[in-house]
């Protein structure tokens, strides 16, 4: 993967309004257009003084999908998954039966999942289109610690989103989207895992 | 004639006493004004934490690996923890941070990362900090000098505000018992005013399994 390059997995859907930018007087701009507009628009937890007990609504906004998607899932019906061994042909089909008319995230990210559980889609692939690669810290890194300093805000939400605010998933609008981008994705090799330099040059930490 | 002089006298007497009222005012130290997130200081230099953010991770023995994605994050917003910040994380919601680690990742999650970021405010007439002297909590997992304590030094910096953020280090604990983790001590300063150095309290602390 070319750090920062026009190959990167995330700037294949640069459909969704970058959250970073601002308009004139100064507020976020907030994403309208993504099927996940909900998660990239939610706000750091605030107030933690006098020992408020932090609600899991302030975990991080995958974080947030993830525990919703568990809510969500409970209550659907129970699809047999065709297995791992089962022919591509048969798990497109699947998908296709059962994701065409995705039209609301929940759904769409259960199509992803789905891949990854029928072995359509890699732990890495999963991982780049709901993020980006694990990020790597040495070991000597973390027996010293790190320590900086800075100036000026923070992008609370890049801060605290991660790579999940520019993932290719909060792009996706359809079944099809996700075999465009995996079809893209697979035209080059892609880390397992690149060092925290990488990760602040892509702005995904 | 005397009385006219007694009233001068008095005049004058009343004029320096409001001087010296207003000058030891001055003088005195200030108590801390929060103006929104920010604070003035009209004397020395002081520190508060701004935020704490928690990630899981995976250590393999050689690489820690985490995702950028994954996080529990707190701000302190109306900056009235101005010592220590806590965070409290359920036994449910410390279940599901892990889960959702291994959700990203594909590896069960063994270290945590406690990133702690901690506002610096100095007054007007050149104070500036010199350090951090932190005491961890928790199976920390990075190093600390002889009296348990890691020092992180400042660059002395005389700016009216910016921050610092330490990253540290800890083993997830198998146990469904609660368990601290973070650092905790003091923010030495410079004090230019009275040119000594002084010192503040303030952490930022992580409570898992805390229902």
């Amino acid at each position: 993967m070319k750090i920062g390059g026009t190959t990167s997995p995330y700037a294949n859907y640069p459909s969704v309004k970058p959250l970073r930018d601002k308009r004139s007087d100064g507020t976020k701009e907030e994403a309208t257009d993504s099927l996940f507009a909900k998660y990239l628009n939610a706000k750091p937890a605030e107030n933690f003084t006098s020992h408020v007990k932090v609600g899991y609504e302030h975990g991080s906004p995958f974080c947030q999908l993830l525990d919703d998607y568990r809510a969500w899932k409970q209550d659907q019906q129970d699809a047999a998954l065709p297995s791992v061994d089962s022919s591509e042909a048969e798990k497109v089909s699947y998908l296709r039966e059962h994701y065409s008319d995705a039209s609301d995230g929940m759904k769409l990210f259960d199509a992803l999942t789905a891949m990854k559980d029928m072995g359509m889609i890699s732990q890495v692939e999963y991982s780049y289109a709901t993020g980006g690669p694990l990020i790597r810290v040495s070991k000597e890194e973390m027996e010293s610690g790190s320590f900086s300093t800075s100036t000026g805000e923070r992008d609370e939400r890049t801060y605290w989103g991660g790579a999940f605010m520019k993932s290719p998933l909060v792009s996706f609008h359809g079944l099809d989207d996700i075999f465009n981008w995996l079809e893209e994705f697979r035209k080059e090799d892609h880390p397992f895992s690149i060092s925290q330099a990488e990760a602040k040059l892509l702005g995904i930490i | 004639m005397k009385k006219r002089f007694t009233s001068m006298l008095l005049a004058i007497l009343t004029v320096l006493s409001l001087f010296s009222t207003t000058a030891l005012a001055a003088d005195a130290p200030q108590p801390d004004v929060v103006r929104g997130s920010r604070i003035n200081i009209a004397e020395g230099s002081t520190s508060i934490p701004a935020s704490v953010k928690v990630t899981p991770a995976y250590f393999d023995g050689q690489n820690l690996y985490y995702s950028g994605s994954i996080n529990k994050y707190v701000v302190n917003t109306n900056g009235s923890a101005t010592i220590n910040l806590y965070a409290h994380v359920s036994t449910s919601e410390t279940n599901s941070l892990l889960s959702d680690f291994y959700t990203a990742a594909g590896e069960n999650a063994n270290v945590w990362i406690v990133e702690s970021i901690f506002d610096i405010y100095n007054d007007v007439w050149g104070s500036y900090g010199k350090y951090y002297k932190m005491t961890p909590y928790g199976q920390y997992l990075f190093q600390v000098d002889a009296d348990g304590t890691k020092t992180y030094n400042l660059t002395p910096d005389t700016s009216s505000y910016y921050d610092v953020s330490i990253t540290t280090y800890y083993a997830v604990e198998n146990t469904s018992s609660p368990y601290t983790i973070g650092i905790s001590g003091g923010y030495y300063y410079y004090n230019n005013v009275n040119h000594s150095i002084q010192s503040k309290a303030v952490g930022t602390l992580v409570i898992f399994n805390d229902n």
